[in-house]
């Protein structure tokens, strides 16, 4: 569903992503995890079309990012780290406006809007204007549009920021529900947690480029550190891969 | 905010802040952004130099045309300027200190730190005074040095003026602040900015058309002896001994007349114990106020809308989702800020004096009514050219940050540009039609000139609306703090040179055909028809040159995709 061919990206002389290549399957939670500055945000706005890569093939859904740039936004939710919305709108008017965006109208959009305001439990505030609207409560409001369209897609930003507890809980199994349902769903998270509950795979990008790409096992198992959590696993990878003691050399791509 | 660090070392740490802010922008943006602060400083000093020799050219037309009457009407043109920059300054600074105070960026990371009280509020004072006072300390200088020139005065002068000129400007200064304190406490804090905003604009629009009727042309032309008394009276400004203006005028007035005497001296004493009394009594209400209202501007920011379908949305349904989804927006976006829709009251101002100008020019003749309305085009260009650069420009930088829901959803680029071009095409179009129709028909312009001028200035709206849209998308700046800052910006000011030059050619281009109409007219030998074709068509050239061009641009640009259009690099 989320294919990507040795993709580059540069910013003047700085390459944020170097020759990077995955496939993510379809109804697969796929987890980009890696250090600041490591290109994971980069990456996430070249699948979403916010950015065009200097070199490589990207395509989501068969969709070339680039050349089928709104078969494919069609098909993709995208929610931000920190969702920059209108703030004079009201969490209504916002959704109706994103949903007219991806071709919803009349009654469709009208029990859509509804219906993801209900879940994203934001009922009562929904006719308030979202400059009124806590951190978390803006994040939840761009999940609700994101997926008013049913996208086949949902690519994922930092995705716990903001949330309470319970809203963490709820959002976790939202997308093992939507893997079920056979959406991709493509995140990053500093939260490893996270990663580790909700992810059937997880790849780590350090410096632009895939050091490791597997299950958590298998990456326990690449770190020589079988049985350990996904934090142990991931810091030693990362700082192995600074260069002292390699195991997995800068240049190694994932699998 | 505790009393961790002391005044003075509270005042210096923000003080060097500021300056390395501002030193880090040519730091890091390199040769371009000293080349363009040089240009910036040469267009302003350019500016001082006209207002220079305006006033200089005005105390002259006194001087000859009133004679007896020159040192009078000399005194109200002081009074008037220190009325004038007292006002605005009052006006302006309470705005700014609502900003400065309370919603600027950088306040919570402030007022939590371990800062001397005193040396926060003495910081933010003065960059509130400097960002609304600093276009009149810049621009109001001039008509004293020309006062100066033109009186034969010592340099000694100037001494004596610029510490009163100075007071007069923290004066307003210092009540704007205090009125924004006070209002910030008894008003809900999301209505604060409107208000103020609200009257601000409007009492700006009353003044500017209140300082028209009074018909200040009349300075330039012989005064008959029986409506002598009849004119002073019209020209003479409500004075009162409490007022800080009539202090500075009353020193100017000494200064020019008897030197540094008593007089002088006892004005000065008053406007440095006014800013004295007014330092002391902003301090007090700072420290009673301030902290419960800074809260107060979280707590108020909850606001219930009226849940409806409303007509926009029913309008906007019937045309295409995308182009109608962003009409819709855009609508209820500068419905619900004030800071936008209250700019209209200048604009209203500035349409009514129009057609009064028209009215009060005597014209005999087809020629001059033809002329006239052949300037009034390029005139209307100008004023166009400015709404479009303030209103049309920032267009994009206003999706800010929340560009990337455009740009992650499937919107084609074009049909996102036609909305904003529609939004802002439709009222340009009007403006340019009111202020040109309009006035043609007040001057009795008729026939195929009207015609052609109804035509001319339609196009010109339509291609100026493309030209300020497509540059903005060009040079875009998403952050800002105010609106006021994207237009000010090096794009804003490059796509208003580019709407000038459109304009002055189109002038060019379309005097052929004006030239031929009127040399038809006369029964003189003029241009050939084809001369006046190949000026028409060159117009018409033109503005799609100018229209579509930049628009191409703007949509290449926001297809290369937004670096940072909504969330950080990580």
């Amino acid at each position: 569903m989320i294919l990507i061919k040795g993709l580059h990206k540069r910013y003047g002389d700085f390459e944020a992503v170097s020759g990077l290549d995955l496939d993510v399957s379809a109804g697969e939670v796929f987890g980009f995890l890696g250090p600041n500055g490591a290109g994971k945000t980069t990456t996430i706005k070249v699948l979403s079309g916010l950015l065009p890569p200097s070199e490589g093939k990207v395509e989501v859904g068969g969709f070339d990012v680039v050349s089928q740039s709104l078969q494919a936004k069609a098909i993709t939710g995208f929610i931000p780290d920190t969702p920059f919305l209108f703030e004079r709108l009201t969490g209504r008017e916002f959704l109706r406006f994103s949903g007219r965006l991806y071709g919803l109208e009349g009654e469709d959009l009208r029990l859509e809007v509804d219906r993801q305001l209900e879940f994203f439990e934001l009922v009562s505030w929904a006719d308030n204007l979202i400059e009124s609207y806590s951190h978390g409560m803006k994040k939840r409001l761009a999940m609700g549009a994101a997926l008013l369209h049913g996208p086949k897609v949902l690519i994922v930003d930092e995705p716990m920021v903001g949330l309470d507890p319970k809203g963490s809980r709820k959002v976790r199994k939202l997308f093992r529900d939507l893997a079920k349902g056979g959406m991709t769903v493509f995140l990053t998270t500093h939260e490893l947690s996270t990663a580790e509950a909700v992810c059937d795979r997880i790849g780590i990008v350090h410096h632009g480029v895939m050091i490791a790409l597997g299950s958590v096992k298998e990456l326990a198992e690449m770190a020589k550190a079988p049985g350990s959590d996904l934090e142990e696993v991931f810091l030693r990878l990362t700082l192995e891969n600074e260069g002292q003691e390699g195991l997995f050399p800068r240049q190694v791509q994932g699998k | 905010m505790g009393s961790g660090i002391g005044f003075l070392r509270t005042s210096w740490l923000l003080a060097a802040c500021r300056v390395r802010q501002t030193a880090n922008i040519f730091r890091f943006r390199g040769v371009r952004s000293v080349a363009w602060a040089l240009a910036v400083m040469l267009l302003g000093a350019v500016f001082v130099w006209l207002d220079h020799l305006f006033f200089l050219r005005l105390i002259a037309a006194i001087q000859e045309k009133l004679e007896f009457l020159a040192p009078f009407m000399l005194q109200q043109l002081v009074h008037t300027l220190f009325l004038s920059f007292f006002g605005l300054l009052a006006l302006s600074s309470m705005s700014s200190s609502i900003s400065g105070f309370f919603m600027s960026r950088e306040i919570p990371m402030l007022v939590s730190s371990p800062l001397s009280p005193t040396g926060f509020i003495v910081h933010r004072f003065w960059l509130v005074f400097f960002q609304s006072s600093w276009m009149i300390l810049v621009f109001g200088a001039p008509p004293f040095f020309a006062y100066r020139y033109r009186l034969g005065l010592e340099w000694g002068f100037l001494v004596g003026w610029a510490p009163a000129f100075f007071l007069l400007c923290v004066i307003p200064a210092l009540i704007g602040s205090i009125l924004g304190m006070i209002l910030m406490r008894l008003l809900p804090a999301s209505r604060v900015s409107q208000a103020v905003s609200f009257i601000s604009l409007a009492a700006a629009s009353v003044i500017i058309i209140l300082f028209r009727m009074s018909r200040p042309e009349r300075l330039f032309m012989e005064v008959p002896e029986e409506e002598v008394m009849g004119f002073v009276e019209a020209m003479t400004i409500p004075e009162s001994p409490l007022l800080p203006t009539s202090w500075a005028a009353s020193a100017v007035r000494e200064l020019t007349n008897n030197g540094f005497s008593g007089p002088y001296w006892k004005n000065m004493v008053f406007l440095f114990g006014a800013t004295l009394g007014l330092a002391t009594l902003f301090f007090f209400i700072f420290r009673l106020f301030y902290r419960e209202s800074l809260a107060s501007v979280d707590e108020g920011k909850t606001r219930r809308v009226k849940r409806q379908i409303s007509l926009v949305e029913r309008m906007s349904g019937s045309m295409d989702p995308v182009v109608g989804s962003y009409l819709f927006k855009d609508v209820l976006l500068f419905a619900r800020d004030p800071s936008r829709w209250t700019q209209l009251f200048l604009l209203g101002a500035l349409v009514v004096l129009y057609v009064y100008n028209a009215f009060s020019f005597p014209l005999e003749g087809m020629f001059y009514r033809n002329l006239i309305a052949f300037m009034n085009l390029a005139i209307s260009g100008f004023v166009l050219s400015a709404l479009c650069v303030r209103f049309v420009f920032p267009a994009v930088s206003l999706e800010g940050q929340s560009l990337w829901i455009t740009l992650s959803s499937p919107v084609p680029m074009k049909r996102f540009f036609l909305s904003k071009y529609l939004f802002a095409a439709f009222p340009l179009s009007l403006i340019s039609l009111a202020l040109s129709m309009g006035t043609n028909l007040v001057i009795g312009v008729r026939g195929s000139m009207m015609v052609l001028f109804t035509l001319a200035s339609l196009a010109m709206a339509l291609a100026l609306t493309g030209l300020s849209l497509g540059m903005g998308a060009v040079y875009p700046k998403y952050d800002f703090e105010n609106e006021g800052q994207i237009a000010a910006s090096p794009g804003g000011v490059a796509s208003m040179i580019l709407s000038l030059g459109y304009i002055g050619l189109m002038v060019v281009f379309l005097a052929a055909p004006v030239y031929r109409f009127f040399s038809h007219r006369l029964g003189l030998a003029g241009l050939a028809r084809g001369d006046a074709l190949l000026g028409l068509t060159g117009a018409g050239i033109l503005t799609l040159a100018f229209g579509v061009l930049p628009v191409l641009a703007g949509l290449r640009k926001l297809g290369s995709g937004v670096p940072n259009p909504g969330f950080d690099r990580s």
